[in-house]
């Protein structure tokens, strides 16, 4: 086996472990995590940068001596990582000192190269960099096992992303069901509430219709029996004796048309009370 | 009429008996006239006198019309009555047609007419 068929094999089993440790990463610090874990055996470089652009947001790592470098806003794009975005050409040149970000400027590089590809995905743009010099040389051949990588961090980040967007969406809804439980609730609390006020009322209002429905009965009855008595005693008065008409008739009116009083100031004063509840009762419902 | 009449009167104002009775008695409408003013005595009565009428009044102390009625229904008593009341509500008119024992419902004073014409409703009746 030739030399670069061994290189190959060894990339190419770092590159599955790399695969299957990807499997377990639910996060985007993980993912970091497990590509800088993985990075040294998959090819040469002094640092590795990848920045991933969607139209909100952006993302991105710097990997160099074993540490990870976070950038997640604008501020964090370099200027030759401007330029690639605009021009999408890929590059390698000299390293110009003042064109790194501190954290980088303590390489002590060999005749540096700085090295630069722009990839675009339907939903993301790449620009993808890195630092190589005389003692860690990157290899042009290594690039393909480059694309690869990017390839499963850029599908990865997208699925963390898109996970994170539906467990967000799935508390909004939870949320909102929440929400909506409530006020069905509330609604169902004013419709019986609004049910016992009719319940209520209305039989108040059949109580009161009883009440005057007896009220009036008994002035019926009441208010007129002493009358007919009188009346009654006038249409017998013909058949009367003298004596009679003196000692029955004319006492009996008198009784009756006392009785016949009384009753009538009763029933006057009944009815005053009965207009005076019903009215305090409508005053109290304004 | 064939032959003279027993009526029973019972109503809770005695006067009220007196003025019927002799309304009664001037109309030639019965012979035999028992007045009560207790209508449970009335009721202890009522199968040992068998009267041919009841002058019912309604609005009585303890025993009203309605009770006495539902008292000679209970007892498979099917005396005719008529009732003769006080009062002018059509509730009451409407809950007499329940019983059809009651063949009239006066509402008092009684006249001269008034017995005159229920004598000859109940003689075209027999």
């Amino acid at each position: 086996m030739n030399l670069a068929g061994a290189k190959y094999r060894i990339t190419y089993e770092a590159f599955s472990k790399f695969s299957g440790s990807l499997g377990k990463v639910d996060s985007i610090e993980m993912l970091g995590e497990i590509t800088n874990r993985h990075l040294k055996y998959l090819f040469n470089f002094r640092a590795f940068r990848i920045l991933l652009l969607d139209k909100d947001s952006i993302s991105g790592y710097t990997f160099s001596k074993g540490k990870i470098y976070a950038h997640n806003n604008s501020e964090n794009i370099l200027d030759y990582e401007k330029e690639l975005l605009e021009k999408h050409t890929p590059f390698s040149e000299p390293v110009k000192p003042d064109s790194l970000p501190v954290y980088l400027s303590e390489l002590d590089l060999q005749n540096g190269v700085l090295w630069g590809w722009y990839i675009s995905y339907p939903d993301y743009r790449i620009c993808v960099s890195l630092l190589s010099d005389d003692n860690v040389k990157f290899n042009h051949t290594d690039s393909d096992i480059m694309h690869m990588l990017v390839d499963s961090i850029t599908s990865k980040y997208r699925q963390i992303c898109l996970s994170e967007e539906l467990k967000c969406k799935n508390e909004t809804l939870q949320d909102a069901i929440a929400q909506i439980e409530l006020k069905n609730r509330e609604i169902e609390a004013i419709n019986s509430n609004q049910q016992d006020v009719i319940n209520n009322r209305t039989e108040e209002l059949l109580n009161k219709n009883k009440k005057l429905l007896d009220l009036s009965r008994l002035n019926s009855h009441n208010l007129r029996e002493p009358l007919t008595r009188i009346l009654g005693l006038i249409e017998v008065a013909d058949h009367l004796d003298s004596k009679e008409l003196k000692e029955t008739m004319l006492p009996e009116i008198k009784t009756s048309a006392l009785e016949l009083d009384t009753i009538f100031k009763k029933v006057v004063q009944q009815s005053e009370e009965e207009a005076k509840i019903t009215i305090n009762q409508d005053g109290g419902y304004e | 009429m064939n032959k003279p009449l027993k009526v029973m009167l019972v109503d809770d104002q005695k006067m009220a008996n007196f003025i019927n009775k002799k309304l009664i008695e001037v109309t030639d409408f019965a012979h035999n006239i028992l007045a009560y003013t207790l209508p449970d005595a009335a009721l202890l009565d009522i199968e040992t006198q068998k009267p041919d009428l009841i002058f019912l009044d309604l609005n009585m102390p303890i025993i009203d019309g309605w009770k006495f009625l539902d008292n000679l229904q209970q007892n498979k008593n099917f005396t005719q009555v008529v009732i003769v009341t006080s009062s002018t509500s059509s509730i009451d008119k409407e809950k007499a047609q329940n019983y059809t024992q009651v063949v009239d419902f006066l509402i008092k004073p009684l006249t001269r007419n008034t017995i005159l014409s229920l004598k000859n409703k109940l003689t075209a009746g027999s």
